[in-house]
């Protein structure tokens, strides 16, 4: 299906759609409704709009209807108002962007004004041209995907010529392209020009949301406009992750409503009691409503259905909600997450989930930027077969200071080269070596960075990758610097000789062909080609000179944790050029959906026969603190996981060097690993034939050296003993096949998911390596789903963000690679090893003070609701109620709420230096041994024998005595509150202070409500006027 | 040491800042600040349960609460209190045939005398109630079934109660002052006392009806509709309880401020009692001298005007003489709850106190820092 737009720019557009996003839910009218329908979707509130109404009902209304209505319009209130604040932020960022867009819809013309240096692109445009050469356009995509480089946009060649050449006649020209959808790097569309058929793709859209740089204007036809443009058809669901325990607030509240069926034996016992006494000839006889038994019962049913209503603790949510973002601003506040070099606390991005992290069971990280820092170093190279490296011992006093190697016949140099190869630099100058040249030209020409010059002589790169800018910094403090890009031509001055390249082709990089090359013409036809090693020596020409020694310079590379790329170069016949251009043209003009296969294709037959020049070694270095971080977290019981994109050997040397894997350890790989999970899950040998020769296989594991065969292992987790082994040191390394649907091979086939999972279950941590972002996420979907473990990510890249927002709790590393991952995540920080303390400090702490808050606030609501029931032996059965309406209505929401809520704050079991010390402290979260349903049921036994106590004391003190109703109401209900004193364990100020308010907030408001002049205004609500102690007073005198 | 340590590390940061910023002062820094609070570093008290702390509150709580019982035992049963049932349940016993004769159309009323002796001398003021049992006066629908605006002298709740008081709201369509089931079922029987001397004369014994309501029930709740003077004449219109023998008018009508709604007996009732069996303050018998009692031992009579029937509900009706202390009435329950409480809790501290030195073999230096 196509969407049709007339292009014809002589005449405005009609009808075109308002470019206006709507943001913010709510307006003026549809406020009210909207905010009570979405929060009656909550079970509790809907419980309580039913009490009242049954409330409302004459004959069952055991306490006044005012009574529920006071909670629940605070519940509804606080809840309305704060969805309201948060949607007023997003009716702020509306206006502010609405301002912007309004331009005219046909052209929108950015017309330049020297104040407002980048502008933003409000639509998602087809661009038709620029102010600069070949209507190229530099934008910045920051806002999209994340990446901060500098990147190129080109109009077609057609719409450039016609628009700067001043058209004299009109062109009625149409735009086909896709529906709208969320697609952020494909586009697919043509435009009928002139009678021809152009293609249009991605490279000629400006999308919504990217910044137009170093470009005074742009004419563009807006495609999609409003809530059609991409990057708003891709932030469309966000889910809302509701926790681990309002799941468990959930159930409470089922189950305390499921308790009060406790009223149909009340009821049954108001029957009998109506029928055995009442129905005698006597005073209260004439109360038996109709004389009926049964029919008393089942109205006395309603009617303590309502009076026990107040056991379901209804403001449970609403006095959650002020501790748990307390909670989460004591992390912003956490000197020891705030990272000094870049001014930048830790954030709670999700006030909601802070009790998660308490719970946590497996931790899923990300490697580059996450465990290691992401500023890349080139360390190490080798050409034909050479290795160039730093010589740590011959290393002089320069380069111990910084300046690595003598470079000052380099113009371009501006240092930061940390590897010293004077050999090399000889061999250059002095022309020497074609292969290290054509090595050096392969960097400087084969990558898609964009170069800037701000100020002085050397230029400024951007790139999309920072290996990518590692390597071009290199290339130009070796001599080889690339100074600008144009369309079709790159500048490059080789030591000193400025040199103009023609880029006939670009084969662009993606993580499905992890290599990308480019085509020039300089010198006979060459294709650089740069690439992970896997895809580039699989495509070397036979016989390929060095080849062994660079291989073995490649696991060199690897075994010292360094990020490998292969370089090679292929001299192209003129005429399979030819040939292959046109083919490519041909193919690029298809619109079917197998253009890709096809272009994928005839990328493959260009890049083979390469020959290898090089290696490149890339260092990135640890993160500061992360092996004690991950040695901490795993004393801690939490599982680590790390899943890369990087090879296998790197990851290992990684996992080895943050003591995720130990030396004695050895790996459980490829088919060994197949081998245990098919013994595991008892598999028959066709499946395992199946899957063998499948080239999608899906896991490549290794065994470690604790289990001789799979069948031990077996064995071992069968047996209800497996302490013994667990204490044992098992890593696994799993490695994954890049393979993209591993998600549906795992829906396909759920018991390899399970078998996987039963075997990592066993293992402390794994290691996935090859995996893509979408992998990623799956992997994080397997853990969710097998185990009911939390999971939690940690990520900083765009490609972190899909398994970020997988997980229970995403973690977003602010680090050098855009604001992308923290944006989606829900806690925020700079550092990987601030972790542990997130984790097992504040996570700890939150989980702690939430399930103690959730278990006393049953404890106080129950014990106080439960009266009632004992109260009922003693007055028929009738559901009077023990406390003055005020008292219940006042209770949980002023005289027990700023306790408890203390409580919720400040508790803490043990400091925070402690909490570090010793990290097995952190196990009880994820065993939920603080909230699991016997902890629950203790708490509610506890509140069942302090009702007990609460009434059967004041019955044996006035039983059979003048003392009346309201005086034992009166002493029931301080009763009551002074029972909550003894819940808090952390006494601070605050706690002191808020005992004292809730104690004399008690004492103020009963007075109040027993006052005469009270009394006065309403006889019928206020009945229980005058005090006990005035009464005595005057008794005595 | 942790505050220290802190301080040390603010200082190093401050100074990176300073150097690497240059004049960062400008720039406000998101450094969070501080402070206790923020820190969550609190000064705090956290009691931890060691055998150090629990045994000596086990104790405490013990040697506490056994004296507490103790005077609370004592002070019970020093109070002197004499209870008789005149129900009239047995053949033999003086108000049986009034028990069992009764009918609400009784134009005359039953009267009956209970003869009872005291052992001991009643010393100081002596509180005379009447009790009933099995009497649920704390029912839902008998606790709501009143009209507190009426009582309160409201003139539209007079002439038109509330729903709540149904069925006992009008008669015959006119309204009951005052209405609901509360007033209908006021106890009105009459409770005279005699002391029979040595010569066996009958010696009536002056019972004060003042004085025995809650003060603010009698000055500020219960109301006459428009004030005292000229009682029967703002009651018209109405319609006595159904129960009633006398409208609500008639109930003192020698004491104008013991009249109608006001009247101490009837406010005493309609203050319901919180369990069934229960007593209400119906005479106070005042000390007239220091030196003699009260009431000195001896025989007494209790003269009973019989109108109030409890047998259909199988209650019970009593009369009891009591004298009151700081504590109230005569109540053993509340001392020997704080006695046996502070015996268990004497008894466990004992028991632990045992399995801790027999067992203790930890050393105290493993303690976890807090």
């Amino acid at each position: 299906m196509c969407t049709y737009v007339p292009l014809s720019y002589s005449l405005p557009l009609s009808g075109c759609q308002d470019n206006v996003v709507r943001s913010y839910k709510y307006s003026p009218l549809t406020f009210l409704p909207l905010t009570l329908f979405e929060q009656f979707q909550r079970a509790a509130n809907l419980y309580f709009l039913l009490m009242v109404v049954m409330q409302c009902v004459p004959a069952i209304s055991s306490i006044p209807w005012y009574i529920t209505i006071i909670p629940l319009t605070t519940v509804l209130t606080v809840r309305g108002l704060k969805d309201l604040s948060n949607d007023m932020v997003r009716l702020a960022r509306a206006v502010i962007l609405g301002a912007i867009i309004s331009l005219s819809c046909m052209y929108l013309n950015f017309l330049f004004d020297p104040s407002i240096f980048c502008l933003f692109v409000q639509a998602d445009l087809l661009l038709l041209c620029s102010s600069e050469p070949h209507s190229l356009c530099y934008v910045e995509t920051a806002d999209i995907d994340g990446e901060t480089n500098l990147k190129y946009r080109q109009a077609l060649s057609a719409t450039h010529n016609e628009l700067t050449s001043h058209p004299s006649e009109e062109a009625l020209s149409v735009v086909l392209c896709e529906e709208p959808n969320n697609r952020l790097y494909s586009f697919r569309g043509q435009l009928q020009w002139r009678g021809k058929c152009l293609l249009l793709d991605s490279e000629h859209i400006l999308l919504r949301g990217t910044v137009l740089r170093n470009t005074d204007f742009a004419y563009g036809l807006a495609i999609y406009t409003g809530a059609d443009t991409k990057i708003l058809r891709n932030c469309g669901k966000l889910k809302v992750k509701t926790t681990q325990t309002e799941k468990v607030f959930n159930q409470v509240v089922i189950g305390v409503s499921g308790c009060s069926k406790l009223s149909l034996l009340l009821a049954i016992g108001s029957g009998v009691f109506s029928s055995q006494v009442m129905s005698q000839t006597g005073v209260p006889s004439a109360l038996v409503v109709n004389g009926n038994p049964v029919y008393t019962g089942f109205l006395i049913y309603w009617s303590y259905i309502i009076l026990l209503s107040p056991a379901m603790p209804i403001a449970l949510y609403i006095s959650s909600v002020p501790p748990t973002i307390l909670r989460s601003l004591f992390i912003g506040w956490d000197l020891e997450m705030y990272w000094q070099p870049a001014d930048r606390p830790a954030q709670a991005r999700n006030t909601s989930l802070n009790e998660e992290l308490g719970q946590v069971g497996y931790l899923l990280s990300d490697k580059t930027g996450t465990l290691t820092q992401n500023r890349l170093l080139f360390r190490q190279c080798c050409i034909a077969g050479e290795i160039y490296e730093r010589q740590p011992e011959t290393l002089d006093v320069l380069i111990c200071n910084g300046h690595p190697m003598e470079l000052s016949w380099n113009p371009f140099s501006c240092g930061g080269l940390f590897m010293s190869a004077p050999g090399l630099v000889e061999k250059l100058r002095g022309q020497q070596c074609p292969l290290s040249k054509q090595f050096l030209t392969a960097l400087a020409l084969c990558h898609t960075v964009m170069a800037e010059w701000k100020d002085g002589e050397t230029p400024v790169y951007q790139a999309a990758s920072p290996d990518e800018e590692a390597l071009v910094g290199a290339a130009r403090e070796l001599g080889w610097a690339f100074l600008s890009r144009t369309r079709d031509f790159l500048v490059v001055s080789e030591l000193g000789v400025t040199r103009q390249y023609q880029l006939l082709a670009l084969l662009d990089f993606t993580s499905k062909r992890r290599r990308m090359s480019v085509l020039e013409p300089e010198g006979g036809l060459k294709l650089y080609c740069k690439g992970a090693d896997i895809v580039i020596l699989e495509r070397l020409q036979k016989d390929c000179p060095y080849q062994e020694r660079i291989e073995r310079a490649l696991e060199l590379f690897a075994e010292a944790c360094l990020r490998t790329l292969c370089v090679a170069v292929r001299s192209v016949p003129e005429a399979s050029w030819e040939q292959w251009s046109q083919t490519l043209a041909e193919s690029a003009a298809m619109t079917t959906c197998d253009r890709d296969a096809l272009l994928e294709k005839l990328y493959d037959q260009m890049e083979r026969d390469l020959q290898l020049l090089g290696v490149t070694a890339i260092e990135d270095r640890l993160q500061e603190g992360v092996p004690e971080t991950i040695a901490l977290l795993q004393e801690a019981g939490l599982k680590v996981w790390v899943l890369t994109g990087d090879k296998k050997e790197t990851a290992v040397n990684i996992g080895y060097s943050c003591k995720l894997l130990d030396p004695d350890t050895r790996l459980l790989e490829w088919q060994e690993l197949r081998l245990a999970m098919i013994k595991i899950n008892k598999h028959t040998q066709t499946d395992t034939c199946t899957h063998s020769h499948h080239p999608i296989d899906l896991c490549l594991f290794a065994p470690a050296d604790r289990y001789s065969s799979p069948q031990t292992h077996r064995s071992v987790s069968s047996r209800p003993d497996r302490q013994s082994c667990g204490l044992q040191t098992r890593r696994w390394l799993v490695q994954r096949l890049l393979w993209s649907s591993l998600g549906q091979k795992f829906d396909q086939r759920p018991e390899w998911g399970a078998t996987f999972m039963r075997l990592a279950e066993q293992c402390q941590s794994v290691l996935c390596c090859r995996v893509t972002p979408a992998q990623k996420s799956e992997i994080v979907k397997l853990v969710r789903k097998h185990t009911g473990s939390i999971t939690m990510s940690i990520g900083d890249g765009a490609n972190d963000v899909n398994m970020i927002k997988t997980a229970h709790v995403g973690v977003g590393l602010a680090g050098v690679e855009g604001g992308q991952a923290v944006q989606n995540a829900d806690f925020a920080l700079s550092q990987f090893r601030f972790l542990q303390r997130l984790l097992l400090v504040h996570g700890r702490w939150s989980y702690r003070r939430i399930s103690n808050f959730l278990r006393y606030f049953l404890f106080k609501t129950c014990s106080f609701a439960l009266v009632h029931i004992w109260f009922g032996i003693f007055n028929g059965f009738s559901a009077q109620s023990l406390y003055e309406t005020w008292f219940i209505a006042l209770y949980t929401v002023s005289y027990t709420a700023f306790p408890t809520m203390c409580l919720a704050i400040f508790e803490q079991d043990v400091s925070a230096e402690s909490s570090l010390k010793f990290p097995e402290l952190y196990k009880c979260g994820p065993r939920q041994e603080l909230s699991n349903p016997l902890m629950l049921s203790l708490s509610l036994l506890q509140a069942v024998y302090s009702s007990l106590v609460l009434f059967f004391i004041p019955f044996g003190v006035f039983y059979d005595t003048a003392v009346d109703f309201q005086t034992m109401a009166v002493t029931v209900a301080m009763a009551a509150t002074f029972a909550i004193v003894r819940l808090t364990r952390f006494w601070t100020k605050f706690s002191i202070a808020a005992l004292c308010v809730s104690v004399s907030m008690l004492f103020i408001c009963t007075r109040l409500c027993h006052s005469a002049r009270l009394f006065q205004s309403s006889p019928v609500d206020y009945v229980f006027i005058g005090t006990i102690l005035l009464h005595s007073l005057q008794t005595c005198s | 040491m942790m505050a220290s340590s802190y301080n040390a590390k603010e200082e190093d940061g401050h100074h990176s800042g300073a150097t690497s910023h240059g004049g960062a002062g400008a720039v406000k820094s998101k450094k969070p600040d501080n402070t206790a609070f923020k820190q969550q570093r609190l000064p705090a008290w956290q009691p931890i349960l060691t055998a150090g702390t629990v045994l000596p509150a086990f104790f405490v709580i013990g040697l506490i609460f056994i004296p507490i019982g103790i005077g609370l035992y004592v002070t019970s049963n020093n109070i002197k209190e004499f209870e008789v049932d005149y129900t009239g349940v047995d053949v033999d016993s003086p108000c049986y045939t009034c028990a069992m004769n009764f009918s609400w159309n009784n134009t005359l009323p039953c009267t009956c005398s209970v003869d009872f002796t005291l052992e001991q001398p009643f010393e100081s003021n002596v509180f005379m109630y009447y009790g009933l049992s099995n009497f649920y006066q704390n029912h839902r629908r008998y606790v709501k079934s009143r009209d507190d605006s009426q009582l309160n002298g409201d003139r539209s709740a007079l002439t038109n109660p509330s729903k709540e008081c149904e069925p006992y709201r009008t008669s015959e369509g006119v309204p009951i002052a005052p209405c609901g089931a509360i007033a209908n079922s006021l106890f009105n029987d009459t409770l005279d006392l005699f002391h029979i001397d040595s010569n066996g004369s009958r010696n009536a014994i002056n019972l004060v009806k003042k004085g025995i309501a809650w003060w603010t029930d009698k000055h500020v709740k219960f109301r006459n509709p428009g004030g005292n003077s000229n009682i029967t004449l703002a009651f018209q219109g109405t319609a006595k309880p159904v129960n009633w023998r006398k409208p609500v008018f008639e109930l003192d009508p020698s004491d104008p401020e013991n009249n109608g709604f006001i009247n101490e007996d009837f406010i005493v009732w309609m203050r319901t009692a919180a369990l069934p069996t229960f007593r209400k303050l119906y005479r106070i018998i005042q000390k007239k001298s220091s030196t003699t009692p009260t009431l000195p031992s001896g025989k007494y009579t209790l003269e009973i005007t019989y109108n109030y029937p409890v047998l259909s509900f199988d209650g019970r009706k009593r009369m009891i003489l009591s004298t009151i202390s700081w504590m109230g009435g005569k109540n053993p329950f509340l001392g020997i709850a704080y006695i046996t409480v502070g015996s268990i809790c004497f008894f466990l501290g004992v028991v632990l106190l045992i399995i801790h030195h027999k067992y203790d073999t930890r050393n105290n230096s493993a303690d976890i820092p807090n």
